[in-house]
């Protein structure tokens, strides 16, 4: 009897620690293409075919020190292979790295990337699968970024 | 110093093949909307379209439309989700097949339609190729000209610039008026038969391919080669010929173009900008075959009047002929035969009779009588320079008589062989 209760308790704990540890790997979660958001008078941008809201005046606010004058800033966001989305916009001097959180975003990363503002800011993803996202500004040299910065191009 | 020699070779090749790659990286995002915007301009273009030669220029737009974003297929199947670049194309393609079919419209018309557009935009894209070209190559032109440099390698270099501009002159002049035939060709009717509305159709075919634009950028190349270029007989033979061949092509679309144009002023007085250009292009073409050919005189020191016209030049060389035969007594023979020496070797036959007068005949500029008046001249004035047959003969006979009587007196002064 007392046999029997301890190889249920260990199949039932076996059971119960397996299920807590279960993992699905890999997982892509890269958009294919970047999304080009309008920041609406109250700040926030709402990206319809990924599904995801959120207000973007502290990043505003971070970058420009202005959290007022927000309406109509083009938003540009990505999300690379792991998880992270990229955003920046015109006139933006860094690039912001957020990890996804409950019900919020958190900057991992903030990225110089120009001294003076990029004029025309884009993203693109790696053609070649490494997990890289392209950092586009019209003529200028892509830079290479990951979420712990430049990988390649620009200033490190 | 082979190693550091590689090593900078190879990092010239790193630096070349990254700045092509960062070159080529366009916005994955631009591509995305750039195909979408297109997409939705020809699904609109159906939607109102009304003619076969419309449902044409769609279908043949659907074509490039593929084609230009077959390199990006992969990231449009996933920007496109839940369609697909196929899919699209598909729906599109149906969209039209549904439209000519409501608008009772053949698809085989549309086909050979359709085949006569992809002339159009091809010759279109040629004409803009050659033009950009064209205008590189005026340029390499005009520097090596200012930079003086009479060596060898230099003078080599322009004469390859010189001809592959008027080859290319010529050729983009070729597409232009192909271009036309094909676009002409697509409207069945005749062009005083069309409606108005048809007429506005045909005037903005002729629109979107810049047909008046090419032919202006054509005569404005023409003249600038003219002008930027020292010309042979033998260039301006090819160039006579072009210029005739131009206008004769314009002779026959410019009136087309008027009528397409009744109603558009601005475009019908375009039409008679092209014929102004066309004359003065012609009378700058008249001009340089006229210095020209006065040249050739000039520089061998031949005291030929300037002439200006056909009749002037056959007066004027035989006028000049005339005086040297007139004027014979006054100068030795020597003199006179070396103008006559100049003129019939590096003049007549070096350049008259091989190319000049081939091109004058041929452009009704010199009559044959004329030309044959010149040659009778030129017969005349040899007999006066050169010893004439008779007394050719009768030196010769002098000459022959001398030796015989020669031969005679020796024969006779010979002593006999005493006799044994």
């Amino acid at each position: 009897m007392k046999t029997f209760f301890v190889l249920s308790c260990s199949v039932l704990s076996l059971i119960a620690f397996g299920c807590s540890s279960l993992t699905l790997s890999p997982v892509h979660y890269q958009w294919p293409v970047e999304s080009v958001l309008s920041v609406d008078g109250k700040g926030n941008v709402e990206e319809p075919r990924n599904f995801i809201a959120f207000n973007v005046k502290p990043l505003l606010f971070e970058e420009t020190g202005d959290s007022v004058h927000v309406s109509g800033v083009e938003l540009r966001i990505i999300r690379d292979v792991d998880g992270y989305y990229f955003m920046t916009a015109p006139k933006f001097k860094n690039v912001y790295v957020f990890a996804s959180d409950e019900g919020k975003l958190k900057l991992e990363k903030k990225i110089v990337v120009s001294e003076t503002g990029m004029a025309s800011p884009a993203f693109n993803q790696d053609k070649e699968g490494r997990p890289y996202i392209h950092l586009l500004n019209g003529k200028e040299k892509p830079i290479l970024l990951s979420k712990s910065g430049i990988q390649q191009g620009g200033q490190k | 110093m082979k190693t550091i020699r590689q090593s900078i070779i190879l990092a010239i090749a790193v630096m070349m093949v990254s700045a092509v790659s960062f070159a080529q990286e366009q916005s994955d995002y631009e591509i995305s909307q750039s195909f979408n915007k297109s997409y939705k301009e020809l699904s609109k273009a159906i939607e109102t379209a009304q003619t076969v030669q419309e449902c044409a220029e769609i279908s043949v737009n659907i074509d490039a439309l593929e084609k230009e974003y077959m390199p990006h297929k992969a990231l449009l199947d996933k920007t496109l989700y839940p369609d697909d670049f196929q899919k699209k194309l598909d729906m599109v393609r149906g969209q039209l097949a549904y439209a000519q079919n409501k608008l009772g419209i053949i698809q085989e018309a549309v086909t050979k339609i359709a085949a006569l557009e992809v002339q159009v935009k091809e010759l279109s894209s040629q004409v803009e190729k050659l033009s950009n070209e064209n205008g590189a190559l005026l340029k390499e032109i005009q520097t090596l000209r200012a930079s003086n440099a009479q060596d060898q390698k230099t003078v080599d270099s322009l004469n390859a610039l010189v001809a592959k501009l008027r080859s290319n002159i010529s050729a983009r002049d070729k597409m232009i008026f192909a271009m036309v035939d094909s676009i002409f060709m697509q409207y069945d009717k005749n062009i005083e038969g069309l409606n108005d509305v048809e007429k506005q159709k045909v005037a903005s075919h002729i629109e979107r391919n810049s047909v008046i634009g090419n032919i202006k950028k054509s005569i404005v190349d023409n003249v600038v080669f003219l002008e930027s270029t020292s010309l042979t007989g033998k260039d301006l033979a090819t160039i006579v010929s072009e210029q005739k061949k131009f206008a004769a092509e314009w002779k026959g679309l410019g009136p087309k173009l008027a009528v397409i144009y009744v109603a558009q002023k601005d475009r019908a007085k375009e039409v008679n900008t092209v014929d102004t250009m066309l004359t003065a292009w012609g009378a700058k073409v008249d001009a340089a075959l006229w210095n020209t050919l006065n040249r050739l005189f000039t520089k061998h020191n031949l005291t030929v009047k300037p002439f200006n016209d056909g009749n002037e030049f056959v007066a004027n060389v035989i006028g000049f002929i005339d005086d040297e035969i007139q004027n014979a007594n006054q100068r030795t023979e020597v003199a006179r035969s070396e103008v006559y020496s100049v003129f019939v070797d590096s003049v007549w036959n070096g350049e008259l009779t091989a190319t000049w007068m081939p091109l004058l005949q041929s452009n009704s500029i010199v009559t044959e009588t004329q030309f044959g008046q010149i040659k009778a001249k030129v017969d005349v004035w040899r007999s006066s320079v050169e010893p004439g047959h008779t007394t050719l003969y009768v030196i010769i006979a002098l000459v022959v008589l001398v030796v015989l009587l020669l031969l005679y007196r020796r024969m006779k002064k010979t002593p006999k062989p005493p006799v044994v």
